[in-house]
């Protein structure tokens, strides 16, 4: 199954109960269409950089998953349809790529033995 | 003066000081270098939009490549991930302080 990744910008005068409410309401599409390690990430409220439904700021959660494309497609169905969702985004989900080793005790890259062969062939 | 007839060996024309008008001189001394080929660590992508900022003019265009010194490669996967940005409100279209 891939891993995806969501953003979305809820209203900003939902009340906090409210988002909670949302960010539960999003799992359980998600967990309902048999995805797994679902991870809510809250931005909080942001500024948008244009207005947005007459907004100037909005509330940001992010959702990464694994999921097969029939729950994102459900996931998205759900968040079109709620007024409450500014905008949603999803695409799919690249770890950051991992940070030098730095530190000395990291294993030295060891050379890749002579597999040429096959890739000559 | 050479006379017409005369001529030298065929090649680019070489600045000189009779044609000094012609060729400007050179500003650019120290060759730019992708950001992102320097450090293999920095990914791009659409959630940074304090990095993609440094790509993006004041007016919120994207800067051309020339200007920047990103490699194509890196400036195709810029270009994405601002559009991107955009698409979400972490990036304007447009300005509209200016």
């Amino acid at each position: 199954m891939p891993m995806y990744e969501t953003l979305c910008i809820l209203h900003p005068e939902l009340p906090d109960a409210r988002v909670k409410e949302l960010s539960a309401w999003m799992q359980k599409i998600l967990e309902g269409a048999k995805s797994t390690t679902v991870h809510v990430d809250e931005w909080g409220m942001r500024d948008l950089t244009y207005l947005l439904r007459k907004q100037r700021r909005g509330y940001y959660v992010r959702l990464e998953y694994e999921a097969p494309p029939a729950a994102l497609k459900e996931l998205e169905r759900n968040l079109r349809i709620n007024e409450h969702v500014l905008r949603y985004f999803s695409t799919v989900y690249t770890a950051p790529p991992a940070p030098p080793p730095s530190t000395p005790s990291a294993p030295a890259p060891s050379v890749a033995p002579a597999g040429d062969e096959a890739g000559q062939q | 003066m050479p006379r017409p007839t005369e001529r030298g060996p065929r090649g680019p024309q070489k600045r000189n000081a009779m044609n000094d008008d012609k060729f400007p001189a050179r500003r650019r001394l120290r060759r730019k270098v992708c950001r992102f080929c320097a450090d293999k660590g920095a990914g791009i992508n659409y959630k940074d939009s304090r990095m993609l900022e440094d790509f993006v003019s004041e007016r919120g265009k994207i800067i051309p490549s020339r200007i920047t010194g990103t490699c194509a490669w890196h400036q195709r996967k810029l270009t994405r991930s601002i559009k991107q940005a955009r698409a979400i409100a972490l990036l304007p279209y447009a300005s509209t302080r200016l």
